[in-house]
């Protein structure tokens, strides 16, 4: 007895021990991430959300975007842009340093610049390309000469690039296997365990605004449900994944939870091969556009919370964003079946419209297995499109199965094999309104272009607006492109989720919002 | 010896076979690593450039080319580096071996002492209670889905009851090192640990006990009854025994799987071992990790046949005399 009793004290210390450690204390954050993100550096991380929000803690870029979508200078002071539109002198800010000590100079933006054009990265290599030199007059100045000139270099660009030390990537010749990341940015790596957790901890001498966070702990939980519950049993602060919305509610009535809420940026969409067939019709087209059931998708799929369409593809929180091209044209199923038959078709003894060489209405519909609002988006559109008088066969597939269908080798000059199937691009292609990549007939410009749509107007349009550096006439471009968007339906947008995520104000409530990125951005863990 | 020698050989020729298969299945996979290898965007690349981010990799060249270098290097030991992660894919797949070996480990030992023992008095009561309501309860564990009875562990023993950390193999901001650590490892090990012996239970349970009711049948436990022998001792000495001869092949097998991981339970508890790595290996068409932990997991089945086929003969001395 006495040894049992000796037992459960021994176990009771040990649990008290235990709590007494999981307390954490001081300005500290424990964020949930969803999976490894390697070893943090622009070569090495993993996934664009929130790999590159966590990597740019560690990394610094010239500019930073604010709530608003407006660069803001970082480490640049200041930046003057030649009439011309090619040259930039850039004045870096004074006393900026590496997180070893070592001064950061004009020398490691062009390091920088070289440095991705010579090691292939998709995101940074192509931002990169547009330099085609760099000279540095003095250690404070970068003078970057573009190759053409290009509006969006420094909003899309500039706030992008992660500045490497050239005193440390210099000796570097497989950049993939770079295993401690050290930049100039507010946080330091302290710890790394694989598929377990980060730590990272502030720098002391960083050369901007304070830290938010003496230390971010971002534990890898897989899981969503595990996810939230964490949260409310008070293991994490903070998860980077989306609130599904039905959780919403619980989680508003909650005292130690909130909930922060905007527009997101990441689409929904149905891609087509307009290249052949009758998806090759506009007409056909606009009523298949027309018979979708955009709201019954919102309030099944979101629970409301996001925005339908818009046909203009860029969605309302976009400052570029047509306010004339927010709605769809309805169609009835008999007013569909009706302009069916105006457009040649006739109806077939199953009810399937066939054209006047006997060829079906039928289409083969691509959906992702691993993403449940996709699949069901999937059926809740091919029952609105049977309705009206097409066919449509789902078929699920594997991610990477249904890029090597619709987007093989990720190059578009390569071609597709597929009729119609869900997709969706991330935030960044709808913030920087990225609509020459989508709609563009040159594989070199247009290299988001899965449709194969080809349209001269577009082209040129799109080719303007990309040397176009006043916001005015820019805008306007762009307006007119998704004004012939919105009429020739290259692509039918579904909706926008809502960025939804949930914290413990107690242990931080300065959340900044960006909009259509969420609160896990750099803004969020500096201090204001 | 002999006996031994063709027994080897045979591993030998599975072996060569599996290494084949090894590297041609994930190939046969639609899909590429590209993305994984050029990062993001890796659609915003010209042709050219993306056949320079092959080349890079040796992905352009012949796959027989290909076949030959990943024959080379696994006998040299450069397994080269995981296209995800930049690291050696020695080294990934050795950081999660551990925590693998610990979740399988302790559970496929529970499960196999639990199984044998529930396995033993069900069929020696055979009809009674216990044998019904055991026979129900690993049938029900068995058909229960994996995920579900952790999700339902972690909403009773870690969010209400808050006993057990709910997700993780280590707690990140707790103690790094002495029995604060340990304990800290074990409880997080109680609720993946469980879930995974109560998925795996039945089969080591249904083994015994039928194998069990066989050997119960056999004329020599009527003789040692008839001769007297005492129930304990029949039950001991010549049931058990022998009942556990077939058990032992199951539980050697087991053993042989026991680094492949176990996805599902490590998915739920966000524990990192083999089988994420794996999952996630596949989604990003990352061959040289697959090939690398496929491999160790090819070499693990095997060594655990080769010492089950090396035991039996210890175990079972029918084995022994018709072998020699």
């Amino acid at each position: 007895m006495q040894v049992l009793k000796r037992f459960l004290v021994a176990v009771s210390v040990l649990v008290l021990l235990t709590l007494a450690f999981a307390e954490h204390s001081g300005r500290s954050l424990r964020m949930a991430i969803t999976q490894d993100e390697g070893t943090l550096t622009p070569y090495t991380y993993q996934t664009g959300y929130p790999g590159y929000e966590i990597m740019t803690l560690i990394y610094d870029t010239l500019y930073l975007m604010d709530a608003n979508l407006n660069p803001q200078p970082w480490l640049a002071a200041d930046t003057e842009i030649s009439e011309d539109g090619l040259n930039y002198t850039i004045t870096l800010k004074e006393n900026l340093s590496w997180q070893d000590g070592e001064a950061l100079t004009s020398a490691d933006v062009a390091f920088t610049m070289q440095y991705f054009k010579e090691n292939l990265l998709g995101r940074f290599t192509t931002a990169a390309n547009k330099v085609a030199s760099v000279t540095t007059p003095d250690a404070q100045t970068a003078v970057l000469t573009l190759a053409s000139p290009d509006a969006t270099f420094l909003p899309n660009s500039l706030t992008d690039i992660p500045i490497l030390p050239e005193h440390v990537w210099s000796s570097i010749t497989d950049p993939k296997t770079v295993e401690e990341p050290m930049g100039s940015g507010p946080y330091i790596l302290a710890e790394y365990r694989a598929d377990q957790f980060y730590r990272l901890v502030e720098n002391p001498n960083f050369w901007g605004p304070k830290p938010a966070f003496d230390s971010i702990i971002a534990p890898v939980i897989r899981d969503q449900t595990a996810t939230f519950q964490a949260l409310q049993a008070g293991e994490i602060d903070v998860a980077v994944r989306n609130v599904s919305p039905e959780l919403v509610e619980r989680f508003s009535s909650r005292n130690d939870l909130k909930i922060a809420q905007g527009p997101g940026f990441a689409s929904t969409i149905v891609i087509m091969d307009v290249t052949q067939g009758a998806l090759a019709n506009p007409a056909v087209r606009q009523v298949m556009a027309g018979l979708i059931d955009y709201n019954r998708l919102i309030d099944n799929l979101l629970l409301s919370y996001g925005t339908s369409g818009p046909p203009g593809f860029l969605p309302p929180a976009s400052p570029v964003a047509n306010p004339n091209t927010q709605e769809y044209p309805k169609f009835t199923p008999a007013e569909a079946q009706a302009r069916l038959e105006e457009l040649g078709f006739s109806k077939g003894s199953d009810g399937v419209y066939v054209d006047a060489e006997g060829n079906q209405l039928e289409f083969e519909f691509l959906t992702y297995s691993d993403n449940p609002i996709r699949l069901r988006a999937a059926e809740l559109i091919a029952q609105d499109l049977q309705a009206g008088g097409f066919s449509i066969n789902i078929r699920t597939m594997e991610r990477e199965a249904l890029v090597d269908r619709v987007w093989p080798e990720f190059d578009v000059s390569k071609g597709r094999s597929y009729q119609m199937s869900m997709f969706g691009w991330s935030a960044p292609v709808a913030a920087q309104a990225r609509l020459g990549a989508l709609l563009h007939s040159d594989p070199s410009v247009g290299v988001l272009n899965l449709s194969g749509y080809n349209n001269p107007e577009i082209d040129s349009l799109a080719d303007q607006a990309a040397i176009t550096s006043d916001p005015e006439a820019r805008a306007a471009l762009l307006y007119d492109i998704q004004e012939i968007v919105a009429q020739e339906l290259p692509l039918i947008t579904l909706f926008y989720q809502d960025g939804i995520y949930a914290y413990r104000p107690a242990a931080f409530d300065n959340w900044t919002f960006m909009a259509g990125q969420g609160i896990i951005n750099k803004n969020s863990f500096v201090q204001k | 010896m002999n006996w031994y020698l063709g027994r080897l050989g045979q591993y030998a020729i599975v072996l060569v076979a599996a290494l084949t298969l090894n590297f041609f299945l994930p190939r046969a996979m639609p899909g590429n690593p590209l993305q994984f290898l050029a990062g993001e965007d890796v659609g915003l690349l010209s042709p050219e450039q993306i056949a320079q981010v092959q080349a890079r990799y040796g992905l352009d060249k012949p796959l027989w080319q290909q076949y030959l270098r990943y024959l080379g290097s696994i006998f040299t030991g450069n397994w080269g580096f995981s296209y995800q992660a930049g690291l050696p894919v020695i080294e990934t797949i050795l950081t999660r071996l551990p925590w693998t070996l610990l979740l399988v480990g302790t559970s496929l030992l529970v499960a196999s002492l639990f199984g044998v023992l529930f396995g033993a008095i069900a069929s020696w009561y055979r009809g009674g209670s216990f044998d019904t309501s055991s026979l129900v309860g690993s049938i029900l564990f068995d058909s229960l889905p994996t995920f579900w009875l952790g999700m339902m562990l972690i909403a009773i023993f870690a969010v209400e009851l808050r006993w057990f950390p709910i997700f993780g193999a280590v707690t990140p901001w707790g103690p790094k090192s002495g029995w604060p650590y340990i304990w800290d490892i074990l409880r997080h090990l109680v609720l993946p640990a469980t879930t995974l012996t109560l998925a795996t239970l039945s089969g080591t349970y249904l083994v015994m006990r039928y194998s069990m009711l066989d050997v119960l049948g056999q004329d020599y436990i009527r003789t040692a009854r008839s001769k007297g022998v005492q129930e304990r001792q029949v039950l001991l000495k010549h049931a058990v025994r022998n009942a556990l001869l077939p058990v032992s092949t199951v539980i050697f097998l087991n053993l042989g799987f026991l680094v492949g991981g176990a996805t599902v339970i490590e998915t739920v508890f966000s524990y990192p071992g083999i089988g994420t790595l794996l999952f996630q290996a596949v989604i990003n068409r990352d061959y040289p990790v697959l090939q690398g932990a496929f491999l160790v997991l090819t070499i693990s089945v095997i060594v655990a046949n080769i010492m089950s086929d090396a035991t039996y003969p210890l175990l079972d001395p029918r084995v022994r005399k018709g072998a020699s």
